[in-house]
C-alpha cells in the first residue's frame, strides 16, 4: 500500500533522511520509534506530500507520488487522514467545524448532518459537549483528540498518527491505542504511527522500526520488542543514556 | 566591488522569485475564483472584517483629510482664483485622487495586517497543512475568499471617505474661510463628472486587490514562528503601501491623458 524506496531529505545542508525504505502492507499498522528530532515527522509529511524528497521514491498504491501534480495529489488525499504532532486545529473555527470541515467541503451532507457525524467521531474519542466550544477554550490533551477526531473524520483507507497519545494521561491514552486498534481490526485501515510511547507502540503496532541517523533500523513486532538483538532498539526502549547512540553525555 | 555585485545579484534573484511566487498565486486566485459560490459564507465574514475594522479609521481620516486640503487649497488659491472654485478644486483632488488613496493606506495598515497575520499564524501552526492534506485548496479556501472582499469593500469604504471628506471640506469652508455653502456645493458640482467618481472606485478596487494579495501572500509565506508573523506582517503592510502608490501613479497615467 505504502512504499518508501531510498528517500534522502536535507535541509540546508542537514541531513534528515538518508537511503530511508519502508514497506507498509493494506490494513497493518506500522510503528516509527525513534529519538526527538531523527525526522519522524518530516518522513510522515513526505507520505502526503508536504514535503518533497530531494530523491527516493514514495509509492501508494504503487503510484509514485513525487511526480504527482496538485489535482492529483487533491485526489490522492482524500484517502488520508493525518493526525499532527501538535494538533494544527483550525482555531477561527469552533470543534465540530473542525471535524466537519471535510465533509462540508467534499460531500453534499447538509450541516446538521456533518454536525452529528462530527458529534460521533468526538464520542469515538472521549469528548462529550466541546462541539461549540473554540480550540482555544481545550487543554492540550483535549486539541490532540478532536485533531484525531478530525483525522478519522471521512473514513479514510490510510491514516498517519504523529504521537497520538503524548499529551494524554495513560488512562485517555490507552482509550486512543483502542480506538487505533480498532481502526485497523474493523476498518482494516493501513496507519504509519511515530510515538516515543513504548506502550503504545507495542499495543498498536503489527510491526515497530526505529528511525536512526535517516535510516530505518530494526524490524520488530510487540512479541519480540523485548527480546531484541537490535542495540539500538534495546537502548531505545530502555531509556538508558548510555549505550550505541551516542546521547553527548559523555563529553559534558 | 565584487561582493556588492554579488549581493545586487542575489537580491535580483530574490525579488525575481518572489515576482514569481507572486504572479503564480494570482494566477491560482483567477482559476479558483468559483470558489467564492461554494464559500459565500466566508467572503461575507471577510468583507465584514474589512468593513469592520477599518470604518471607524476611515471616518476620522476622512474628516481631516477632507478639512486640511480645504485649509491648503484655500491659502495656495487666494488671491489667485476666486473662492467659488474652492469647491471645485477641493471636490475633486477628493473623489480621485485623496479618498481613494488614504482609505487604501488605512486599510492596508489594518487589514492587509490582519491577513498576513492571521494566515501567517495558520501557516507556522501547520493549519495550512491541514488544510492540504484534508484536499482543501489554500488558495481556495482563504485566499480567494478574502480577495473578493477586498475588491468589494475598498470601493464602498471609499464611497464613506467621499462623503465624509466633503463633508470636513465643506465644514472648514463655511466655518473658518467664509465661503458659504452654497458657494461650495456649486463650485464641487461646476465640473463635477460622474466619470470622476468612479475613476476614483475603480482606482479603490485594484489597491483592494493589491492589499488582500499582499496580505494573503506574505502570510502564507511565513516561514518561523511568531518572529516570522510579525515579520510578515510588517512586510505585507510596506509591500502593500508601497505598491498602491506606485499602482496610482500607473492608473493616473492610463486614465487621465493629458
Ligand atoms: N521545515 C523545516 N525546515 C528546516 N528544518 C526542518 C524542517 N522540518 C524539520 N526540520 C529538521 O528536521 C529534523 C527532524 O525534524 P522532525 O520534526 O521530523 O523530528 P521528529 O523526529 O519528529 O522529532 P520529535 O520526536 O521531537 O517530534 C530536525 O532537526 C528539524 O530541525
Ligand atoms: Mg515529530
Amino acid at each position: 500500500m505504502i512504499d518508501l524506496i531510498g528517500l534522502r531529505k536535507s535541509f540546508d545542508g542537514q541531513k534528515v533522511l538518508e537511503d530511508c525504505s519502508l514497506h507498509v502492507e493494506r490494513g497493518e499498522t506500522v510503528v516509527i520509534i525513534g529519538r526527538s528530532g531523527t525526522g519522524k515527522s518530516v518522513l510522515l509529511k513526505h507520505l502526503v506530500g508536504l514535503m518533497q524528497p530531494d530523491s527516493g521514491q514514495v509509492l501508494i498504491n504503487g503510484e509514485n507520488t513525487v511526480e504527482f501534480n496538485q489535482d492529483e495529489w487533491q485526489q490522492a488525499r482524500t484517502q488520508f487522514g493525518m493526525l499532527f504532532q501538535n494538533a494544527a486545529l483550525f482555531d477561527s473555527m469552533p470543534v465540530w467545524d473542525n471535524v466537519g470541515l471535510g465533509l462540508l467541503e467534499h460531500t453534499r451532507l447538509k450541516r446538521h448532518e456533518v454536525y452529528e457525524i462530527a458529534q460521533r467521531k468526538l464520542e469515538l474519542v472521549g469528548l462529550t459537549d466541546v462541539e461549540e466550544k473554540m480550540p482555544a477554550q481545550l487543554s492540550g490533551g483535549m486539541k490532540k483528540r478532536v485533531a484525531l477526531a478530525r483525522a478519522i473524520a471521512r473514513d479514510p483507507e490510510i491514516i498517519l498518527y504523529d504521537e497520538p497519545t503524548a499529551g494524554l494521561d495513560p488512562i485517555t491514552g490507552d482509550m486512543i491505542n483502542e480506538l487505533i486498534v480498532r481502526l485497523r481490526d474493523r476498518l482494516r485501515i493501513t496507519a504509519v504511527a511515530v510515538t516515543h510511547d513504548i506502550a503504545s507502540a507495542r499495543k498498536i503496532g503489527d510491526r515497530i522500526y526505529m528511525l536512526h541517523d535517516g535510516k530505518m533500523v530494526g524490524e520488530e513486532t510487540p512479541a519480540s520488542l523485548d527480546q531484541t538483538d537490535n542495540p539500538y532498539i534495546r537502548q531505545f526502549i530502555r531509556g538508558e543514556a548510555h549505550g550505541p547512540i551516542d546521547t553527548g553525555l559523555a563529553t559534558v | 566591488m565584487g561582493g556588492l555585485v554579488s549581493l545586487l545579484g542575489h537580491y535580483l534573484v530574490v525579488g525575481v522569485h518572489a515576482v514569481g511566487r507572486f504572479t503564480l498565486l494570482l494566477g491560482a486566485v483567477l482559476a479558483n475564483w468559483t470558489a467564492i459560490f461554494k464559500s459565500r459564507g466566508r467572503v461575507a465574514e471577510q468583507m465584514a472584517f474589512v468593513g469592520v475594522t477599518s470604518l471607524p479609521l476611515i471616518i476620522l481620516t476622512s474628516i481631516f483629510v477632507g478639512a486640511v486640503t480645504t485649509w491648503q487649497t484655500a491659502y495656495q488659491i487666494k488671491n489667485y482664483v476666486p473662492m467659488r472654485y474652492l469647491g471645485t478644486a477641493v471636490g475633486r483632488a477628493i473623489v480621485i485622487e485623496l479618498a481613494p488613496v488614504l482609505t487604501a493606506l488605512v486599510v492596508a495598515g489594518r487589514v492587509g495586517a490582519g491577513m498576513a497575520a492571521e494566515l501567517g499564524s495558520m501557516k507556522v501552526t501547520e493549519q495550512v497543512d491541514a488544510l492540504e492534506t484534508m484536499a482543501i485548496n489554500p488558495v481556495r479556501f482563504l485566499v480567494v475568499p478574502r480577495v473578493v472582499a477586498g475588491l468589494i469593500m475598498l470601493p464602498i469604504l471609499t464611497i464613506f471617505a467621499d462623503l465624509i471628506a466633503i463633508g470636513g471640506a465643506l465644514g472648514v469652508s463655511v466655518m473658518f474661510l467664509g465661503v458659504p455653502q452654497e458657494t461650495f456645493i456649486s463650485g464641487f458640482k461646476l465640473f463635477f463628472k460622474i466619470s470622476d467618481l468612479f475613476a476614483g472606485l475603480l482606482k479603490a478596487s485594484i489597491f483592494g486587490l493589491i492589499i488582500s494579495l499582499v496580505g494573503c501572500y506574505q502570510g502564507l509565506g511565513t516561514t518561523g514562528g511568531a518572529e516570522g508573523v510579525g515579520r510578515s506582517t510588517t512586510r505585507a503592510v510596506v509591500v502593500a503601501s508601497v505598491s498602491i502608490l506606485i499602482a496610482d501613479y500607473l492608473v493616473a497615467v492610463l486614465l487621465f491623458r493629458q
